[in-house]
């Protein structure tokens, strides 16, 4: 079998370990209703039920991309199935909270191995061309996949109980591992890092000053494109008087926008021979596209079109973000690569989570409207455009 | 010895700077005493105003390619003269018409002025000088043209407009005697072959790098001024700011310009780089003005806050001020009055236009600021874009 063909099934394989664990975080925030009712719990315990996904997500990061610099993929990435998986399980057994929010936990610190092992897994199959195209296409599946989802998992919900639903995911999961299991590996001539402790790995990694820039530019450009399609939208478009239906899917062209740009601006990034400049030229029609998103007057015409339009512009834009990922891979030696992707990865993640909160700061009691607070989204895209200017180029034909 | 006698052709260039900038503000701070003297309508004051801006955008690019063409001694001279000879005339109008047609007049001789700044640097000092004293005379103009809209404000409740702009005559005229006695092009100064106007205009307008320079310039630069001027006001008045308050926070703007062209002029020598050097000042600028805009007026005493901000922002966007640095680089001694005059001119038309354009944006739903002022940092963002195109011409010769 050639590697192409071999590569392709196993970057299969890990695009849908990365839409099962986005599956499951989605499954959380949809039933959390219908959770509260029958595990008769309240609002802070279901809040914290949720969060304990994140927190065992946050938590694994670091030793995923770790555990991939040194050993065999198959062993990792079904390990990290199977944990995903049994913490499905137990989710869907849970009676109280305590044992919900343990096997969340659980589910949260499988599902840390998604994303990263898919991408390590094509850098280690493909050329370095290949890189910013398939990783985007993972992106585009998953964003996909979680819309339809999403939709689904409501509807389902009418007619199954959530412990249903959940069942049926463990299913997918067990088989999802079984392929795993017999499908997925590292290339066999691949050198592995030896002898590497995850300090000596984590110094190296931290010492290289491209490794901050490249973090930071993508926390404050991904990290807010992500808070912003994911939440802020819809204090604006409640300004406006825009039904909640019609909001959503506003919120859902940022989605679509990701979805389609990431794939396609990597091609492009390989079309021009440079990651720097499609970043940067991306960053600030991005954000000139976000302010737009934020600022421009909704004018009496029938429909949304402008600012669907917008919505979609922005996401297809801003994903050339996502280019970071790219870049740190092409900076980084197969010793300290997944290392240096999780730290990345983290740091945007976090800095999504905090971005959900910080706006809160800047409300005031004359200034209560979106105006006076979501300023903060398009100035922190400036430091990602500001910081951009240093990174380094890494395309190399 | 050239250098104490290029200090001083630079200080009496940029005494007519100075000059100039204070017949324009002298009629708009006169403007409602001409009003009832020449017995005129709103509309009347607004052409006979607009007739300085009229007859100064018509004599930018000839003003720039006489400076190319023949010794600075004539051309400066000439162009002092038409401001002093302007400038007497008004003083003794009795109706609208001369009124006017005097301020045309002065509109035309004060075209030359800061163009013949920086050619006289270009002509006199180094490569790495002329960001540094072309930033000075911007200094010493804006401090000055603030102390002047105090003085005259003042000045008017004892005096009559008339008598005014006749000290202001007599300045002029010994203005003219100390040019034609000391400005001069260096003796060593090698001007080239004589080209026409027409071919001068087709050289510099096919060269990418003006253009590029130029509409750069004008979205941030031509932006800033915009905003410093005029539309600061709208967000004062909003949050109930007191019109002396509001004055003082425009006046940190041009306190930041002022200070920020010649220092960051000097900061762009030693990091030998221009574009880097506007790269990063106008990122932090954009951030600066965001806050400007958005960031709600806290609950305090003090209007601290909004004023350090306007500083910055002044500070940091007067980076721009490097494209006139650019531009001078880039083109060669034949065209280089031209060259900079296409760019005053881009600057200045665009500043123009920016009184207007946010008013697209008013819609029946949105009628205070927060909607229309957007546009601001969009375009600066736009300029940021260009930017990334715009080749440096640092050189350490």
């Amino acid at each position: 079998m050639s590697k192409t063909i071999q590569g392709s099934i196993i970057w299969f394989i890990s695009a849908l370990f990365v839409i099962y664990s986005f599956c499951l975080n989605t499954a959380a925030a949809v039933f959390s209703d219908a959770i509260k009712s029958s595990l008769h719990t309240n609002d802070v315990g279901v809040s914290f039920a949720a969060g304990s996904f994140i927190i065992g997500f946050a938590s694994m990061q670091l030793p995923a991309g770790y555990l991939l610099d040194r050993y065999n993929a198959r062993f990792i990435v079904s390990g990290a199935l199977f944990f995903l998986a049994l913490g499905n399980v137990l989710i869907s057994f849970s009676t109280t909270i305590y044992t919900y929010s343990l096997a969340n936990l659980m589910q949260g610190m499988g599902a840390s191995f998604a994303f990263i092992a898919a991408i390590m897994l094509v850098a280690q199959w493909f050329s370095k061309k290949m890189f910013p195209i398939l990783t985007g296409l993972i992106e585009t599946f998953a964003f996909i996949a979680a819309g339809i989802i999403h939709y689904f998992l409501i509807i389902k919900l009418e007619t199954y109980s959530w412990q249903q639903i959940y069942q049926y995911f463990a299913i997918v999961g067990f088989i999802l591992f079984v392929l795993s299991v017999l499908v997925v590996k590292t290339p066999t001539d691949y050198f592995f890092a030896k002898n590497i402790s995850l300090k000596q790995s984590l110094t190296t990694v931290c010492k290289n000053s491209q490794t901050w820039l490249c973090a930071i530019t993508g926390a404050t450009s991904f990290g807010i494109l992500l808070a912003y399609g994911g939440l802020w939208y819809l204090p604006i478009q409640e300004y406006y008087s825009v039904t909640h239906d019609t909001s959503v899917l506003i919120g859902g062209m940022v989605f679509f926008g990701i979805g389609v740009g990431t794939p396609i601006l990597g091609w492009f990034s390989n079309f021009i021979k440079s990651r720097k400049m499609v970043l940067t030229l991306t960053l600030i029609i991005g954000n000139m596209g976000l302010l737009m998103a934020i600022y421009l007057p909704h004018y009496l015409i029938n429909n949304y079109i402008i600012i669907e339009t917008v919505s979609f512009f922005t996401g297809f834009m801003l994903s050339g973000s996502e280019l970071i990922y790219t870049i740190v891979s092409e900076m980084s030696s197969n010793t300290t690569r997944g290392v240096a992707l999780s730290i990345t990865n983290t740091t945007i993640f976090l800095f999504n989570t905090i971005m959900l909160l910080v706006p809160y700061a800047f409300i005031t009691k004359t200034s209560t409207q979106f105006f006076t607070y979501l300023w903060i989204l398009p100035f922190c895209v400036m430091i990602a455009i500001l910081f951009s200017a240093y990174i380094k180029e890494t395309y190399s034909a | 010895m050239q250098k104490v006698y290029g200090s001083i052709v630079w200080f009496i260039a940029t005494l007519f700077v100075v000059y100039s900038f204070c017949l324009n503000t002298a009629s708009a701070v006169f403007s409602e005493a001409i009003k009832t003297s020449l017995n005129a309508s709103n509309v009347g004051v607004s052409i006979a105003t607009g007739a300085f801006i009229l007859g100064f955008a018509c004599m930018q690019i000839p003003a720039g390619y006489l400076l190319d063409k023949f010794n600075a001694r004539f051309v400066v001279s000439s162009g002092v003269f038409l401001l002093a000879i302007g400038n007497v005339i008004i003083s003794y109008s009795d109706n609208l018409v001369i009124y006017t047609l005097s301020n045309f007049l002065q509109g035309v001789g004060a075209s030359f002025a800061f163009i013949a700044a920086a050619v006289l640097i270009s002509q006199w000092f180094s490569g790495k000088i002329f960001p540094i004293l072309f930033g000075l005379t911007q200094t010493l103009s804006c401090i000055l043209a603030g102390i002047i809209h105090y003085y005259f404000t003042v000045i008017l409740t004892t005096h009559t407009w008339n008598d005014i702009y006749r000290s202001l005559a007599v300045f002029g005229f010994t203005l003219l005697l100390l040019t034609l006695v000391i400005v001069k092009s260096p003796s060593g100064y090698k001007r080239e072959k004589s080209i026409s106007l027409l071919e001068s205009l087709s050289i510099v307008l096919k060269n990418k790098q003006i253009w590029l320079c130029s509409i750069a310039c004008a979205t941030s630069f031509g932006v800033l001024l915009a905003y410093a001027g005029l539309w600061y006001l709208r967000v004062q008045t909003y949050y109930s700011v007191e019109n002396l308050q509001a004055v003082i926070i425009s006046g940190m703007i041009f306190v930041g310009i002022g200070i920020g062209t010649p220092l960051l002029g000097w900061v762009s020598n030693v990091a030998k780089s221009r574009v880097m050097v506007i790269h990063v000042t106008t990122c932090i600028g954009t951030m600066a003005l965001l806050l400007a805009l958005y960031l709600p007026h806290f609950d305090i005493k003090t209007l601290i806050i909004i004023e350090t901000i306007s500083f910055l922002l002044g500070f940091f966007l007067s980076g721009s001020m490097l494209f006139y640095t650019i531009v001078s680089e880039a083109a060669t001694n034949s065209t280089r009055g031209v060259a900079i005059s296409v760019l005053n001119t881009a600057v200045f038309l665009f500043n123009t236009l920016m009184l207007f354009i946010p008013y697209v944006f008013l819609t029946v739903l949105s009628k205070d600021f927060f909607t229309y002022l957007w546009i601001l940092p969009f375009f600066v963002m736009f300029s940021l874009l260009l930017l990334y195109f715009v080749k440096d011409t640092y050189s350490s010769n």
